[in-house]
């Protein structure tokens, strides 16, 4: 809980521009590139395109907690939202919504929690955890992201 | 006696006017594309029924322009297509109070139906190259794209949706309106088959 007030203040006290906005924007890309390159190691195992390994899974979902870890606050600096950048996703209600943001991001990290718990015990355990961590992702982009 | 004439001197026949495949292909058409639109704005996270039922309407249109080819005359689209003459003309006897006893798909419902099939053609097209990124739903050829085409994919699918309502709003408003302003039940025909049609058309 002391963690999701921390995250969700860290993004919402405006942070100083630390790069250009162009550049936060690919670091920020580049963040859900890794969380979306552990995801898509599920989604192969869940579709068969991979074979499961518990192991590898559990690494996966480790990294995917790690990542939970990571202050985002000034990947979210202000001005560098869809309107402000071309190629930016990141839709301005963001901006104007962190309390929905971060309930979605609460969400999220729930949904991490239990795939961290579920990888490494079985391919029925993971796909089910994946169902409800992948849902979280849609969630968000349903409403936060540009398509 | 009475003062009615006959549906005979009326120069109408009853007809058996869409065969029982077309008719089947109608009601299955709007059962899946009803629950799988549904389903695509509301449902759960996991969309494998939208998936299937997509898959089911593909099937649907594949029939249906077969049909279109090589089924009976009505169900044909040289059947109902047809000219700006023709189609003005017809445009012109709509305000009419009194049922078209028109023998299939009249002039102006054949753009309706020209326009949903198209329509539905795309949608179940891009639908098979959408990715979410949601690792849950990913179509069956997304793989195949670049990450710039499944995106256009993804956002024309959901950009067809809402049109895709409005055609269908569109239909339902006019079979509404056949009933209620000109007093022709069209809904019946779709059921039965038989239609009360002008002869020698």
């Amino acid at each position: 809980m002391r963690k999701t007030i921390l995250a969700a203040l860290a993004i919402a006290v405006p942070t100083v521009l630390f790069a250009a906005p162009k550049d936060i924007v690919e670091a920020r890309q580049g963040y859900y590139k890794l969380l979306g390159s552990n995801m898509a190691v599920f989604a192969g195992m869940a579709k068969g395109d991979i074979e499961y390994d518990a192991k590898v899974a559990q690494a996966a979902a480790d990294n995917i907690i790690t990542l939970t870890q990571y202050n985002l606050g000034p990947l979210f600096a202000p001005g560098t939202s869809s309107a402000d950048v071309k190629g930016a996703r990141a839709l301005p209600k963001i901006w104007e919504d962190f309390a929905g943001v971060g309930a979605k991001g609460a969400d999220f990290r729930a949904a991490a929690a239990n795939m961290q718990a579920a990888a490494g015990q079985g391919k029925g355990e993971m796909v089910k955890a994946l169902g409800a961590l992948g849902g979280t992702c849609k969630a968000c982009h349903d409403t936060y992201r540009a398509e | 006696m009475t003062e009615q004439k006959t549906e005979a001197e009326q120069g109408l026949e009853r007809v058996k006017l869409w065969d029982p495949l077309l008719r089947v292909f109608h009601w299955a058409l709007v059962f899946c594309v009803v629950t799988t639109w549904i389903l695509g704005e509301f449902g759960p996270n996991t969309m494998t029924i939208h998936f299937y039922l997509g898959y089911a309407v593909i099937g649907l249109l594949a029939f249906r322009i077969i049909w279109g080819l090589i089924g009976p005359a009505s169900a044909r689209f040289s059947h109902f297509i047809y000219g700006p003459k023709t189609t003005i003309a017809y445009v012109k006897t709509m305000p009419a109070k009194k049922p078209s006893y028109w023998r299939g798909h009249n002039p102006v419902g054949a753009l309706s139906v020209f326009a949903i099939l198209g329509l539905l053609m795309a949608q179940v097209a891009t639908g098979l190259f959408v990715d979410a990124d949601d690792f849950i739903n990913v179509g069956p050829f997304a793989h195949l794209l670049d990450s710039a085409g499944v995106r256009l994919m993804t956002k024309l699918h959901h950009q067809f949706a809402p049109l895709i309502l409005i055609l269908v709003l569109i239909h339902v408003g006019a079979i509404v309106f056949y009933k209620r302003y000109k007093g022709e039940n069209l809904v019946t025909p779709m059921i039965t088959g038989w239609k009360l049609v002008r002869k020698g058309d």
